[in-house]
């Protein structure tokens, strides 16, 4: 009892340590760092939107130095292959004048991976990254080769520039556990950031966790209590995204074409248990469901040609389904 | 639903207690739901009195409001789960109580034990700092708010009702009371402490409530007494102006005679006016059945024997003259040889001309019987038919007249027709000059159609002239023909 109370305290201090590790780097940014820590204890992966120059690499590198674990980067462009991500086989030429087939891993074998405006490469190369964001593995020819755990892909993609671009699919966006909006930093912000890059000196970022005490984490979080009323909440919430005839939701059946999979539940309920840990926690509450609605759920549906011709994005009508769904807190006076 | 711990620990304690609260809260707004309903009926009634809410309907409607908070209360009866969720929300504890309450009573299979008792053991001391009185107080629900008003209303409808009657009534609505000149006709010209009182004094049920019951009644009985003083002010009126004697001896009497003898039909149509009387014309038909005039029976009853005798004389004649026609051909066929050979040859003239010669002839011969009888029988009827070339009457009698034989007795007829008819022409004048206020006649709205069409006859004037003097015109009313079509005539130009 003593040790899963200190392991609970532990947990809550060394994701502290790493916060205050990338704060170093990154001035504000505080959903984006939660975020990203939160995808990497939930074993998804999360896709950063925003315009160039807000610090998405700087925040996968310091991430990748507070975590101690691998870190690669990978610029996506239109003539980016398959191989140039997962690998390749090579001959090899002994001193004996002997040859072999050696396969040659690619940057994807990391503990993290930035994929660097995704949206740049041809779907061939983009789906060849989803078998390893999907399965953990790489298959090159008839072998297949595990990605070692910790697996964090932090993809990236730039919503102005649209043009030879190819947007994911669906499907390969329903692959991503998180979808983070990625926001200019506010004034005192950008003053701090001025500051911190006009200084001479680098900071240097500490190690707060290892790769065991993140996989401990991720074991530790599978284990906060998710009591039935509010997992239900969590179902009504993906539920309340379906334009589904029978829907009591009018809003859905009005502005939402494709509502949100059952991934999109899971990422709720995996999702509110880090932040429970993270928060010291160890019982996921309806308040964590309103609080990852939005990064879980705006990526998995898609809105129809009304909502568009209405100026609605999905996080005003996922906003608005939220505030519909009260939570199921018994009779009232 | 979670079950029951048999070791509470604060958790189960917290809850509980919360339970009972929320419990008792809600039988208290359920009691002030009924509560609301009863005081909302209690204020129809001050507010429409008895007189339109009858004490049986607010008790159902009582009743009604008394059931429906006893299944709102049964209906909507909390879990205690469901109490815990509501103490995290009140005291935003993050569904921890309710994660503890629900983990800590159920079995949970697969889950560390370690993990549900620290988190039993947060929540713990969380549920250690509520107070349940402070969660769940006791605040005026939407019912007792509803019931303070309405109490209020009631004794504020019921202040007005004591303020403008001098002995408490709950029957008249408290509209009427206040504003019964302009709401209530009854209460016009009285004021409303009378009308009160007066509807007390007129017995033990009140008159309203009969009213209330059965209103549709009691107007077709004053519409049915208004309908009886009527007419029976206006005929006293007539009488006692006019004076007129019994019309219906008048009419009624000589007229069954004069149907059975076949005469006008004009005359019948007077009479049925007067005895079987259209609903509309029931008036006119009760006008002479209350008079009691002595004058107008003698008179009647004179000219009721000059018709008698009139008749009479003017079948006598008509049998002497079937008697004489048949005779006259019985001569004719015994001078002659068959009838075969005179009817053809000769003209209906001279038939009548041979009648009239041979009618002692053919009295005596008819007296012998046999044979010739059957024979002049069959004369006769060949006579017939030449009368009726010439003619184009159809009867025999008809016949005889139009061959000139009886033109006497016709022209007596019509004479003693035109007589009559001037006698009751001169009464109908008499009375009509007479006569005075007024006479009120109903006619049926509905659309009515003639019984015999109309076909459209386009001939000579001059033949129309001869057509009217025929027999089955009543030689009275000939005039009155007459001067209809040439008003029609003279329309027409």
């Amino acid at each position: 009892m003593v040790s899963t109370e200190s392991i609970m305290q532990s947990a809550t201090g060394q994701i502290d340590r790493v916060r205050a590790e990338i704060r170093k780097v990154i001035v504000g940014q505080e959903a984006v760092v939660d975020g990203v820590l939160n995808a990497l204890l939930a074993g998804g992966h999360v896709l950063l939107e925003g315009v160039p120059g807000l610090g998405k690499t700087t925040l996968l590198r310091a991430l990748g130095q507070a975590l101690h674990l691998d870190y690669s980067r990978i610029q996506f462009t239109p003539d980016l292959m398959p191989a140039d991500i997962l690998g390749s086989i090579v001959m090899d030429s002994h001193e004996s004048g002997a040859k072999s087939l050696r396969f040659e891993r690619g940057p994807i074998f990391a503990h993290l991976l930035l994929a660097d405006e995704i949206n740049r490469a041809t779907p061939r190369t983009q789906s060849a990254l989803l078998e390893a964001m999907q399965e953990k593995t790489v298959t090159s020819g008839t072998e297949t080769h595990d990605l070692d755990e910790p697996f964090l892909v932090m993809a990236t993609q730039n919503p102005l520039e649209m043009e030879g671009t190819y947007p994911l699919p669906e499907a390969q966006l329903d692959r991503f556990l998180l979808k983070i909006l990625v926001e200019y930093p506010e004034r005192d912000e950008l003053t701090a950031i001025i500051d911190r890059t006009a200084a001479a000196t680098s900071p240097d970022i500490v190690t707060a966790l290892n790769r065991d005490q993140i996989l401990e984490l991720r074991a530790m979080a599978a284990k906060v209590l998710v009591a039935p009323h509010v997992r239900d909440f969590a179902i009504n919430v993906v539920l309340a995204t379906q334009p589904n005839p029978g829907s009591q939701n009018g809003l859905a059946r009005k502005y939402i074409r494709y509502g949100s999979s059952p991934r999109g539940a899971q990422a709720l309920v995996l999702c509110g248990r880090v932040r429970a840990l993270m928060q010291g926690r160890l019982h996921m509450s309806q308040d964590d469901v309103r609080e990852l609605a939005l990064p879980a759920l705006r990526h998995r549906i898609i809105l129809n040609f009304e909502a568009h011709a209405d100026g609605r994005t999905e996080d005003d009508i996922l906003s608005e389904i939220l505030s519909l769904l009260r939570p199921d807190s018994g009779p009232q006076d | 639903m979670p079950a029951s711990n048999p070791n509470p620990g604060p958790i189960e304690t917290l809850v509980r207690v919360c339970h009972a609260r929320v419990s008792g809260h809600r039988r208290t707004r359920e009691i002030y739901f009924a509560l609301a309903i009863a005081l909302g009926s209690v204020c129809l009634l001050f507010l429409l009195g008895t007189r339109y809410i009858p004490v049986v309907l607010m008790v159902l409607g009582a009743s009604l409001g008394v059931w429906m908070a006893v299944e709102r209360w049964r209906s909507g009866r909390p879990t205690a789960y469901e109490i815990a969720q509501q103490i995290d929300r009140r005291e935003g504890l993050s569904d921890e109580v309710a994660t503890a309450y629900y983990f800590r009573s159920v079995a949970h299979g697969g889950i560390a034990e370690r993990v549900v008792d620290l988190q039993y053991r947060h929540a713990a001391q969380a549920a250690n700092q509520i107070d349940p009185q402070s969660s769940f107080p006791k605040i005026a629900t939407r019912p007792q708010r509803t019931c303070v008003w309405l109490l209020a209303g009631a004794l504020l409808l019921f202040g007005l009702r004591a303020f403008v009657q001098t002995q408490l009534s709950f029957e008249p609505p408290l509209a009427v009371l206040l504003f019964g000149s302009f709401l209530d006709p009854r209460a016009g010209s009285a004021d409303s402490e009378h009308l009160a009182q007066a509807e007390i004094d007129e017995g033990s049920l009140p008159v309203a409530e009969l009213e209330s019951q059965e209103p549709d009644r009691k107007r077709e009985s004053e519409a049915e007494s208004v309908v009886e003083s009527l007419p029976e002010e206006r005929y006293e009126h007539t009488e006692e102006e006019a004076g007129l004697p019994e019309v219906e001896g008048l009419i009624t009497l000589p007229l069954e005679d004069m149907d059975a003898e076949g005469l006008p039909q004009e005359a019948s149509m007077l009479a049925n006016d007067s005895e079987d009387p259209t609903p509309g014309e029931q008036d006119l038909g009760d006008l002479p059945a209350e008079t009691d005039g002595t004058e107008w029976n003698e008179e009647a009853q004179s000219l009721l024997d000059k018709l008698k005798q009139a008749f009479s004389n003017m079948l006598e004649t008509l049998d002497m003259a079937s008697v004489e026609s048949a005779s006259s051909e019985y001569g004719e066929e015994q001078g002659s040889g068959t009838s075969e050979e005179a009817s053809p040859s000769g003209s209906p003239s001279e038939a009548g001309d041979a009648d009239q010669e041979a009618a002692a002839d053919a009295a005596s011969a008819t007296m012998e019987g046999g044979e010739p009888g059957e024979e002049a029988g069959e004369t006769a009827s060949a006579g017939d038919v030449s009368g009726e070339d010439s003619s184009g009457n159809q009867s025999s009698g008809e016949d005889a007249s139009a061959a000139g034989t009886s033109d006497g007795s016709k022209e007596f007829v019509e004479a003693e027709q035109l007589e009559v008819f001037g006698e009751l022409e001169n009464l109908y004048m008499e009375r009509a000059e007479k006569m005075k206020g007024e006479v009120t006649i109903e006619t049926r709205l509905a659309e009515q159609s003639a019984s015999v069409p109309y076909n459209q006859r386009l001939t000579r004037h001059a033949d129309t002239g001869s057509a009217i003097s025929r027999d089955e015109v009543p030689a009275a009313f000939r005039t009155y023909i007459k001067n209809y079509f040439e008003t029609l005539r003279g329309n027409a130009e």
